[in-house]
């Protein structure tokens, strides 16, 4: 088991080596640690790196802080030491668990929110918001109020107002966890196939092992709290992924690997 | 299914097809109207007995509902300018409480510290015994509209303030987490976060002080007087007391609940327009 393993960097032997440069990482971690104002640790040391156009997904139990990680990363919450680096002017989008639209802005306004604040002329929010609504299939809701949605399309607009600002790096926080299983997975091909039209960087947290699989090409798993990094496995399936892909042998082997080490790190 | 039977049923006892939406949309203005306005005919009739029976021989003590009305329509002029002296009162009560009050939610909303030096005084303003103080007012603005303003103001101040803040402190952390992580200073934060977020709670303020706001305007009169000019109906509800005219006290007293019942509605109105689009509390029963 790779859940002894005291660098928490260090990869299993189902990681491959195509991570050892760090010369295109989009994402750096060295030694970030989190430990809360009461004493809590959070996140142990952490180091990882994450390349540009990677599809990453966290997994762990409730707690062990890996929304932390991901709240760091995003600038959102300060780390107690280490560094996080990413390159210089890339934009960093956050997509929360629930989908905080503001109630009193039409569909349009809300995906253009994050321009506003952002400072982006009117045309370019606009034309942006335009593109992002299409890309979502939320078009033709442009004047609906958030609470005529379904959390399904709540969701996409979320997702949309992320969008908008064409990341290069899109956080995303178990953004589908409290939908229905069938909403979730026609949103993770939806993701997936914006992932791959748009480029961006991924990392989505999320505790549902097959969720991960499906979306990701490397899936890190980490132990519950004092949260470390204590396995990282590479997903060999190629893009584009089909539904049809869950129904394989290969895909069930993974995802129980993963929630084999998952479990080895809950009872540490 | 069921709602092709219910129409089938409808439309079957009523001959005609009439629109249905029509026929719903009516349907929820009756259902509406009606218990409110079976309360009232109850109350009128139950008033009315009472006021023929038990007070059969004291009607200075309970008049009958329609000497009342027949008091206010000989009175009506009178009633009327003092009711016009009475609404200006109130209105400018209200309108410093929900500037003053609104302004210091504002401040207090913006640090921790001011709300904690600030907040119990807005707290002691509500609890004051308004007719202690009124001495004071009196000393401080004389014996005239101006100081029955204050006192409408003070009576109608507190929710303004409690309500606002509230709602400017209950921004959801997401969304202020969002708005940092965009680089929102904290004027954006307020513009396009806490301030539409907290008009429900603002509204909700609003509605209790507009009716506050009559009822300090009355106090105050109460207390001031006629002040020499003509009065208001706090200073002509003590006159007709003590002329034991009670037909008019009642009819004085109707059309001050009736103005403190105006500004209500009214504040409502506005309050349903702003936040139709999105509140639940404003939301059509159809939606």
């Amino acid at each position: 088991m790779p859940t002894s393993s005291a660098e928490p960097d260090q990869q299993p032997s189902t990681a491959g080596p195509a991570r050892s440069g760090t010369q295109s990482a989009a994402i750096g971690v060295r030694d970030v640690s989190k430990v809360f104002a009461n004493g809590t640790v959070a996140l142990e040391p952490t180091s990882l790196s994450i390349q540009a156009g990677e599809f990453v997904s966290i997994v762990g139990p409730s707690g062990c802080g890996k929304s932390t990680l991901l709240r760091i990363i995003a600038g959102l919450t300060p780390a107690t030491s280490g560094t996080c680096s990413t390159p210089e002017g890339s934009s960093r989008a956050f997509v929360f668990q629930d989908a905080t639209l503001l109630p009193w802005r039409t569909v349009r306004k809300n995906a253009q929110l994050i321009l506003e604040l952002e400072g982006f002329s009117k045309e370019d929010r606009e034309q942006r918001c335009a593109e992002a609504l299409e890309l979502v299939g939320l078009t033709g809701f442009e004047r609906s109020y958030p609470r005529g949605l379904s959390g399904g399309m709540k969701m996409r607009l979320s997702l949309a107002r992320a969008l908008a600002l064409r990341p290069k790096l899109f956080l995303m926080d178990e953004p589908f966890s409290a939908l229905d299983e069938i909403t979730r997975e026609s949103l993770n091909d939806e993701l997936l196939r914006i992932w791959s039209s748009e480029g961006f960087t991924s990392m989505f947290v999320t505790h549902n092992v097959y969720e991960a699989v499906y979306l990701s090409n490397r899936v890190i798993v980490m132990s519950a709290r004092p949260g470390r990094v204590i396995a990282d496995f590479d997903v060999p399936f190629a893009y584009p992924r089909t539904p049809d892909l869950r129904a394989t042998r290969e895909f069930s082997e993974l995802a129980a690997e993963i929630s084999a080490a998952l479990r080895g790190g809950i009872q540490r | 299914m069921s709602t092709h039977a219910a129409g089938a049923l409808d439309t079957g006892a009523m001959g005609a097809v009439p629109p249905r939406r029509l026929v719903v949309r009516m349907r929820g203005w009756a259902a509406s109207a009606w218990p409110p306005l079976i309360v009232f005919v109850l109350f009128i009739g139950v008033w009315y007995l009472i006021s023929q029976t038990v007070y059969a021989d004291e009607d200075y003590l309970l008049p009958s509902p329609f000497s009342v009305v027949s008091s206010g329509w000989e009175n009506a002029g009178e009633i009327w300018s003092a009711t016009k002296i009475t609404l200006t009162e109130a209105a400018a009560g209200f309108a410093s409480a929900i500037v003053i009050g609104m302004a210091a939610a504002v401040l207090m909303s913006q640090a921790k510290w001011l709300e904690r030096s600030l907040y119990p005084y807005a707290v002691m303003l509500q609890t004051v015994p308004v007719v202690a103080v009124a001495p004071v007012i009196v000393l401080w603005f004389g014996y005239n509209q101006k100081s029955v303003i204050v006192i409408s103001f003070m009576i109608a101040v507190f929710p303004i303030i409690n309500n606002t803040l509230l709602g400017l402190l209950s921004a959801d952390r997401n969304h202020v987490d969002l708005f940092r992580m965009h680089k929102a200073g904290r004027l954006a934060q307020f513009v396009k976060l806490r301030l539409p977020g907290a008009l429900p709670n603002i509204f909700a303020g609003l509605r209790v002080s507009a009716g506050l706001s009559v009822i300090g305007a009355i106090v105050g009169e109460f207390i001031i007087g006629s002040g020499g000019s003509e009065g208001g109906l706090g200073v002509k509800v003590i006159f007709a007391q003590s002329k034991l005219d009670t037909d008019l006290l009642f009819a004085e007293v109707l059309a001050a609940t009736a103005l403190g019942f105006g500004f209500f509605v009214l504040v409502s109105y506005l309050g349903a327009l702003l936040l139709r689009s999105w509140h639940e509390s404003a939301l059509g029963a159809d939606s």
